[in-house]
């Protein structure tokens, strides 16, 4: 019983330190060049320009603090559930992007059909939801 | 352990099937030589449920790639084929088509066929181009001619089709490395030049490459 | 503190900084619509060119012979041995090259704009939208 307890904190911990590590990067590579993501936002033709922009100065902040604040006692559950919200809806992006994008024509439309380069964000995702589930049964 | 969580990542997983056709090998690659022009591939699937399945449609991302079926309805266990034909059209490097495949069982959850080809010309000459001003000084300019690693083709010799534009073929390394100099004779005036550049390969139908000057 | 409360917290506290990036941020993106790829024109900014342009057709020698741009060259993968020196004939350095194609021909235009900047040739365009918007102003 004592070991489980102490493998189950362990494991907890470096969860987060992954997940919370990675928000965090990811978080300071967009708060860094929000042109360049609200562009990536707009390749996926999902929403409407202004709200690329707005995703685009709002998100990155939102996974940088959430990142953080999953090391904070008093925060962490909230950002673990910003965090499997926000890991959700990049995946059902992704996915919509993998199917669709072959059925626009491709060509003069700047509009390049989803590469090999989406299947593999859809795995990293569906790998940090599997974390996120991990501590989400630490709270049970 | 029911958490939300859980069952959202389930969720997405189960969406990942592609109604009930099941296919071999969804995404194929291919290295292809210009000289080829088209690469086939077939795409093999098997009907892995319990209802008999209708292939609605067989989209194709463009022009270049076609795609055939020899029938559209399966029955359970039942194994097809979907034949990809994409034309390269003068095309280099690497090249990425896809199809999609529409069933009367998943309307919504198309699945996703890829081709890819990496069309290597085993012959590059950088530049295609030499370009000189008008009233510029006539250096000598030079082409490089590269052969990749895996082949090895002879530049037989390069002619000019404009006498006062000469171009001398010169041989660093056989088979893999050579040099043309491009030595113009009168820069007062616009002019232009095609080299013709005979080679050995492939060696049932030897190609005549080209490259150009120009004085503007 | 529930979580949900915990999650709204964090959500508001990242507006502040959000809004000073709107506001500030050097690399912030501007609100007006029209993102361009690199190397991408529109065709309301090519027109506006005028003469100086030099036209491009990258589809098959059948669509060019249907119909194209006024005064453009077709210029493809397929035919280029034979196309890119009369290319060559009409081009001057200095002229700004406009390459278009159809949703039909598979990024040709891009294809085509990146084997003559290959070339030295350049400034080379990609008209956004190609034939389509080309014909959609007519």
């Amino acid at each position: 019983m004592g070991f489980s307890f102490q493998f189950g904190r362990t494991v907890g911990f470096i969860v987060r330190v992954v997940l919370g590590g990675l928000f965090i990067f990811a978080g300071i590579a967009k708060i860094y060049d929000p042109a360049t993501f609200a562009t990536e936002l707009d390749r996926y033709q999902l929403l409407p320009w202004k709200i690329c922009v707005a995703a685009a100065d709002y998100l990155p902040w939102v996974e940088f603090l959430s990142g953080l604040c999953l090391f904070l006692k008093s925060f962490e559950r909230g950002a673990l559930l910003l965090i499997t919200l926000l890991l959700s809806v990049f995946t059902l992006a992704l996915a919509s992007a993998l199917v669709r994008g072959l059925n626009i024509d491709c060509g003069c439309f700047g509009q390049v059909f989803a590469s090999t380069g989406t299947i593999l964000p859809i795995s990293r995702n569906l790998v940090l939801l599997l974390l996120a589930g991990i501590l989400w049964t630490r709270y049970r | 352990m029911r958490t939300p969580v859980f069952l959202l990542f389930l969720s997405l997983f189960t969406c990942s099937t592609y109604g009930q056709l099941v296919f071999d090998q969804p995404e194929q690659s291919f290295k292809a030589r210009p000289e080829q022009e088209m690469i086939v591939a077939k795409y093999r699937f098997i009907n892995s449920g319990k209802e008999s399945v209708k292939i609605e449609n067989v989209q194709t991302s463009c022009g270049c790639t076609t795609a055939a079926l020899k029938k559209t309805e399966y029955a359970p266990g039942e194994s097809g084929e979907i034949e990809a034909k994409f034309s390269f059209g003068g095309r280099a490097g690497k090249q990425e088509k896809a199809i999609v495949v529409t069933t009367s069982h998943a309307r919504d959850k198309p699945t996703v066929l890829r081709l890819l080809v990496d069309i290597k010309d085993p012959v590059q000459i950088q530049p295609q181009l030499v370009l000189w001003r008008v009233g510029e000084q006539p250096n000598a300019k030079k082409i490089q001619i590269t052969v990749a690693d895996d082949a090895s083709v002879k530049i037989l010799s390069v002619a000019s089709d404009n006498p006062s534009i000469k171009a001398e073929l010169s041989e660093v390394k056989p088979g893999k490395e050579y040099e043309i100099e491009i030595t113009p004779s009168d820069l007062s005036q616009p002019a232009g030049a095609t080299f013709l550049i005979h080679t050995n390969y492939p060696t049932q139908n030897p190609r005549t490459l080209y490259a150009y000057a120009r004085v503007k | 503190m529930k979580p949900v409360r915990q999650a709204v917290l964090i959500l508001l506290a990242a507006l502040v900084p959000a809004g000073v990036t709107g506001l500030v941020h050097p690399r912030r993106p501007s609100w007006s619509e029209e993102t361009l790829a690199p190397g991408e024109e529109k065709l309301k900014t090519v027109l506006a060119w005028g003469t100086a342009v030099l036209w491009v057709d990258a589809r098959s020698q059948r669509e060019y012979e249907t119909e194209h741009v006024p005064g453009s060259l077709l210029l493809n993968l397929e035919a280029w041995d034979s196309l890119f020196p009369r290319f060559l004939d009409q081009w001057s350095p200095g002229r700004k090259i406009v390459v278009y194609c159809s949703s039909r021909s598979c990024e040709m235009s891009h294809e085509v704009a990146a084997r003559l900047e290959q070339n030295g040739i350049s400034p080379v365009y990609v008209l956004k939208g190609g034939w389509e918007a080309w014909k959609a102003a007519r």
